[in-house]
């Protein structure tokens, strides 16, 4: 049943897909009015579908890679629509393309055979709410630098110094929200859990120390930007970096590097 | 000249340089399995990067000079930062507190709560079968009264439980449970749940009617054969002992046999297949936990002051 909700959500945001492309092409000058609700749409598809899903485990769906992808896509999309509805100076489209581009790929990775999509209850050591604020916040956070990821490869490809100064804009603010929510999840509660699940709250673990170097890397944009007040290619550059990192954090490091969170 | 370094040591390109060399580093090691012996850097990498390794103390980076000193310097770098930015500001008349302070402040602190735990933290396991007790001297004892594991239709563990009796020196006693992820916290020592084991056990009985207990691995030997007891397997829902008969000279030969209670074996009879579990409780004294949270608390607040103040400002 959860299943059919996420390819729903898939098949509404292939369907926005195509008309971002079709309103991109066609150089409107506006954004496509359908974004927000058909985002909306594959967003609370998303929600949904884990909410069944977590009632079928008696627990909140968030312990596996499969669940993670799904949640992530689910984050992206919530960023989206948060920065179409917040835009005041008007909705850069490229952005919302790759930004939608991203969740979509996100979803099809879930939906690959390599990704078990199996709904089973976590093994002892998942069974806490320390994991699930560490997994939502994180992944609540990794949305938004995900938008800002988008700005940013908007901001080295555009050539007029207004589309740059408004995706400079939507970098700072994404990042900063970002941040603030992936601090909170990726290192606070995630300390907070490690501690109650194996008694210590930093076991520089190859994940926790990936997700440090992300946290590090966003910390530097953030003080280049707020002290030195680098704007533009620099700042760009270093959060294009910093979504690398991000995802490698996630999935790089479940598959290439072993550790405490091998089954995430 | 003084003043030149002190101005270098605070400055934010200093910052940046040692968080892109605790970056680059860190990614390294991800790279490189940590605190194993020095022979297996030199058998696992190539024999060069292996020397390598070991020379740059890679192999226990976080407890190297190579991160001690830039983490080090690091935390000079925030403090002289912190104060020498707070004193500005005093000065020229603007008191208000920054959430970059409180940050600061925060990441400080925590810096300090790792040095503690880094160098003060206490832990260990113990494995304890029901009715076994440790003692932690002047502070407590713990028995284990019983052990449960608990699995999901599917075989997968759902649970551990250990149920603990508590005995403090003035002689109150109490009871508790400890689960993963919900440990048990006495005085400065918190327990956790950590891991389990089983042991099988097959009681033989000789023709005189004695009783002999032997261990999973070990046997006996008997006309030339080495016959070992190599554990349980499950058999429509029966446990069975594994029993394998090795020829102990000339052409490798080997016989397995699955056997239960009351089976005859060479001159034994299998009296009892028996298996016995032991709870991995892991006992954990971090003196630095305390500034921990008090550090969280503290960034936490300066990041909602931060993102409070900045993300309504236009600029």
């Amino acid at each position: 049943m959860d299943l059919i909700f996420f390819t729903f959500s898939f098949g509404v945001m292939a369907a926005s897909l195509a008309i971002q492309i079709v309103y991109l092409i066609r150089s409107s000058k506006k954004p496509d009015p359908f974004s927000t609700i058909i985002l909306s749409l594959s967003f609370l598809a998303i929600l949904l579908g884990l909410i069944i899903r977590s009632i079928k485990i008696g627990f909140v769906a968030v312990t596996n890679t499969f669940e993670g992808l799904v949640v992530f896509a689910g984050f992206i999309l919530l960023a989206l629509v948060i920065y179409r509805l917040k835009a005041r100076k008007g909705v850069l489209a490229p952005v919302m393309l790759i930004g939608t581009a991203l969740s979509f790929t996100l979803l099809a990775l879930a939906s690959s055979p390599l990704i078990p999509a199996e709904a089973n209850p976590p093994i002892p050591a998942l069974r806490s709410y320390w994991l699930v604020l560490h997994v939502l916040f994180a992944f609540a956070g990794e949305g938004f630098f995900t938008v800002s990821f988008a700005a940013s490869l908007y901001y080295l490809a555009a050539k007029e110094e207004q589309k740059k100064a408004e995706a400079d804009r939507i970098i700072y603010t994404t990042v900063l929200a970002g941040y603030l929510l992936f601090t909170l999840g990726a290192l606070i509660f995630g300390a907070i859990w490690a501690k109650y699940a194996w008694g210590a709250y930093w076991s520089w673990d190859p994940k926790e120390t990936w997700a440090l170097i992300t946290w590090l890397t966003y910390t530097a944009y953030l003080h280049f930007r707020l002290i030195r007040k680098v704007k533009g290619r620099i700042s760009a550059i270093i959060c294009i970096i910093g979504f690398i990192f991000t995802v490698f954090t996630f999935l790089g490091v479940n598959y290439l590097l072993p550790g405490l969170h091998s089954y995430s | 000249m003084g003043s030149k370094i002190l101005k270098h040591l605070r400055s934010l390109r200093f910052a940046l340089v040692l968080i892109s060399y605790l970056i680059i580093t860190s990614l390294v090691v991800t790279l490189i399995p940590q605190n194993q012996e020095t022979g297996y850097y030199l058998e696992y990498f190539p024999r060069f990067l292996g020397r390598i390794i070991l020379a740059l103390h890679f192999h226990r980076f976080y407890r190297s000079l190579a991160f001690l000193l830039p983490a080090l310097l690091f935390t000079l770098n925030l403090g002289l930062c912190s104060i020498t930015g707070f004193i500005r500001r005093i000065r020229a008349d603007r008191k208000r507190i920054l959430g970059s302070d409180l940050i600061h402040l925060g990441i400080l602190i925590l810096v300090v709560a790792g040095s503690l735990t880094l160098f003060l933290r206490k832990e260990g396991l113990v494995m304890l079968e029901p009715g076994e007790k440790i003692e932690i001297e002047g502070e407590f004892s713990l028995r284990l009264l019983s052990f449960e594991h608990l699995k999901y239709e599917d075989g997968r563990p759902k649970a551990w439980i250990s149920r603990v009796e508590v005995e403090f020196p003035d002689g109150r006693t109490s009871t508790s449970s400890i689960e993963v992820n919900k440990p048990l916290k006495i005085g400065s020592t918190e327990i956790l749940q950590y891991s389990y084991q089983e042991e099988h056990h097959l009681k033989l009985l000789d023709p005189h009617g004695s009783s002999h207990l032997i261990e999973t691995g070990t046997g006996y030997r008997e006309n030339g054969r080495a016959i070992v007891f190599a554990g349980l397997v499950e058999e429509q829902g029966e446990a069975r002992a594994l029993i394998i008969s090795r020829k102990e000279q000339g052409e490798p030969e080997e016989e397995r046999f699955l056997l239960k209670k009351g089976d005859p074996f060479g001159g034994y009879t299998i009296e009892e297949v028996l298996t016995s579990s032991q709870s991995g409780l892991y006992l954990v004294q971090d003196p630095g936990f305390g500034m921990v949270v008090a550090s969280v608390i503290l960034i936490f607040l300066g990041l909602v002051l931060v993102f409070y103040r900045r993300i309504s400002v236009k600029d």
